[in-house]
């Protein structure tokens, strides 16, 4: 079974639809590719992934469970009787959840995490810090945890720390720990948003054009850890302009052009798809 | 030139916090009962200041309708008092759980409002709950004459009167308070009100309950100033409507803001500026307030982070152009980081990227038509295929 099946999305924004019925899968283990041009509803796709938006049409589910679904045009309807998922009859919170749609962080506990397309960290913030706040929901000390100080609050304060620094050196930040993610060079920000990220503990990981602005370098470098990562066992998928990339690591790819999925196959067959070639990769050489 | 807070901050903590302590014990012994009055308000009020702290501070909510809490707080221990005879050592407890329900119950609907939106919320249930007050609400408030007749609390045998008294009963609570907040500050859930501060979508991406958090947040604060409305019912056995009133809340703000937002040292500075200095200099009269509007609207120009801020405040609103401006904040400043000069790299951080937002995207692509964006020329070369 695909670990995130999309089916039959759409997202309009007023009159336009920005995603035109795309159904595809992410297989566990994978790297998979999502490109297109600009504006083909990339972005938007991923934002219904990770609960930003709502789908308009279609479903998603991750690892069989059902994660965004249209929300029923039923916020003014249900918003009075929330109180609903608080009473102790099971079908009555049964119903609830089919009702409503989950909220970002519900979707980050169920193991996707996300990286932005315009780096967004705590930029005053040291880097550990940063990561810290990955670790935040798989932790549970709250007010009196934090004023008492018990045992079970100082261990979990022992674990977000270690567990940080477990992928802060994993991305190789460890010189900058205690920077704030303002003053880090560009390359080592987009590091330190994939170390936040994997900080979460995902089963998924969504990397938002990972490679963009980065040297030749820096993205060689990314591409390794990528990899690295996909060998840890988390799956990865991302978008990326920079075919390069897109080309060397992903095992498959699937083509958006215009919100409507036109390709999808491994880097081969999508470089010879006719329909990509056309509207994508026709106008430059590859 | 080093400033007072880079000097000292070099004094151990442990250091400061024994001195300050033993300070804020020994102050009042040498002085006239007025003197001592206005250490008591300046405590309460940092009280004030600190529960706000949270709210604004750290969770970065507007919140200017504080007032309406420190008087439920007052008058839930008066009514208490009157009507049920309860000892008012036992409302404080009440006090504060009334509070904390209508902390609650106005924010729970609100949370999701940013910035300027939840501030107006806010203003508009401080004056409901003056009105409601002035109104004589259910018949037992007093209208706007409030209530009288409170009695003394009792703490183990012993009448508190004396101003003495109720200074160190809320410099007792002031140091709790103290002792809570920092400990708050250095938590989980401190660290989660930050990176909302900072970011919310992304603290959201990051699997944080930003409602819980900002909820939490509205609600340990609003609890707080409960309790800072039981200690002046405890001093003042008469509470009227007065205590909701607009301009409170506004001082309790400014309190936040003028010391250095997010800053516990801050909140003490401002609530000097607000609170104490004020009262010392009434003999100036109506002159005073034109002054306080003056110092602040000049405040605010030179220094808008505050006079003792927080150091990640201070860089929120000062940003690069304090590096890059050099900017006398007078703070020592870190040797600049040589990793950090990508100078031969373009800069990808700013505008650049914001075009490939999707709402900017999406707006560009109903005013012109599909594949308006700039592809051609496009700076960050994303195109080259």
């Amino acid at each position: 079974m695909a670990l995130l099946e999309l089916r039959d999305l759409t997202k309009q924004f007023g009159g336009l639809t920005a995603v035109d019925h795309v159904t595809f899968d992410v297989h566990e283990g994978e790297i998979l590719g999502l490109i297109g041009p600009n504006g083909a509803g990339k972005t938007t796709i991923f934002n219904l992934i990770t609960g930003i938006y709502a789908p308009t049409e279609g479903e998603i589910f991750f690892d069989g469970k059902r994660i965004a679904h249209p929300p029923l045009g039923a916020r003014k309807f249900i918003t009075p009787v929330w109180w609903v998922q608080w009473l102790p009859v099971r079908s009555v919170r049964e119903q609830w959840d089919q009702l409503r749609t989950l909220r970002p962080h519900e979707i980050t506990e169920m193991g996707i995490a996300r990286t932005f397309q315009t780096i967004r960290l705590f930029k005053n913030m040291t880097v550990l810090e940063n990561v810290m706040a990955g670790v935040h929901h798989r932790t549970r000390a709250g007010l009196w945890g934090a004023i008492f100080r018990p045992p079970f609050q100082r261990r979990e304060e022992a674990f977000i720390v270690s567990e940080a620094e477990r992928w802060i050196r994993f991305m190789g930040l460890e010189a900058y720990r205690d920077e704030l993610a303002k003053n880090l060079p560009y390359g080592h920000q987009r590091r330190l948003e994939i170390a936040r990220a994997l900080a979460a503990n995902p089963r998924l990981l969504i990397l938002d054009e990972p490679a963009a602005g980065l040297n030749e370098a820096e993205t060689l470098e990314l591409m390794d850890v990528i990899r690295q990562i996909r060998n840890s066992g988390i799956t990865v998928l991302l978008i990326e302009h920079d075919m390069k990339v897109v080309m060397g690591i992903c095992e498959r790819i699937v083509v958006l052009d215009y919100g409507k999925k036109i390709a999808e196959g491994t880097p081969e067959e999508v470089q010879r798809n006719p329909r990509v070639i056309q509207a994508y990769l026709g106008e430059e050489e590859v | 030139m080093k400033s007072l807070q880079a000097r000292l901050g070099r004094i151990p903590p442990l250091w400061w916090q024994v001195g300050l302590l033993a300070l804020a014990v020994l102050l009042p012994l040498p002085m006239s009962d007025y003197y001592r009055s206005v250490l008591w308000r300046t405590a309460l009020y940092a009280i004030l200041g600190l529960s706000l702290n949270i709210i604004v501070g750290y969770a970065g909510l507007f919140q200017l309708g504080h007032a309406a809490f420190y008087a439920l707080g007052a008058y839930t221990s008066a009514l208490l008092n009157l009507y049920l005879d309860v000892p008012l050592i036992l409302t404080w407890p009440a006090s504060v759980l009334v509070a904390a329900f209508f902390g609650y119950l106005i924010s729970r609907p609100i949370i999701h409002l940013r910035g300027d939106y939840l501030c107006v919320v806010t203003i508009a249930f401080g004056e409901v709950v003056r009105l409601a007050l002035v109104n004589n609400i259910f018949g037992i408030t007093g209208g706007a004459n409030g209530l009288s007749g409170i009695d003394r609390p009792v703490l183990f045998g012993l009448v508190l009167r004396t101003p003495l008294q109720h200074y160190y009963l809320v410099l007792f609570f002031l140091v709790l308070t103290l002792f809570a907040v920092r400990r708050l500050e250095n938590s989980r859930l401190g660290r989660a009100w930050v990176c909302i501060r900072e970011d919310e979508t992304a603290a959201e991406a990051m699997g944080i309950d930003t409602v819980r958090a900002k909820l939490l947040a509205f609600v340990v604060g609003s609890a707080w100033a409960g309790l800072a409305g039981a200690l002046y019912v405890a001093r003042v056995p008469v509470v009227s409507p007065d205590l909701a009133r607009f301009i409170e809340s506004v001082v309790m703000f400014c309190i936040v803001v003028l010391g250095g937002t997010g800053s516990i040292p801050g909140v003490f500075v401002g609530t000097l500026g607000m609170v104490t200095l004020p009262e010392l200099l009434r003999f100036l009269q109506t002159w005073r307030d034109a002054w306080m509007g003056v110092a602040m609207v000049v405040m605010m120009i030179a220094r808008p982070e505050g006079l003792w801020p927080s150091r990640r405040v201070r860089m929120e609103i000062r940003g690069e152009e304090e590096e890059e401006a050099g900017f006398p904040t007078g703070v020592e400043e870190d040797p600049p980081d040589p990793s950090s000069d990508n100078s031969g790299e373009p800069d990808f951080s700013g505008e650049v990227y914001q075009l490939y937002d999707e709402e900017t995207y999406l707006i560009t692509l109903l005013e012109e038509g599909p594949r308006g964006l700039p592809s051609e020329g496009d700076p960050s070369g994303k195109d080259a295929v």
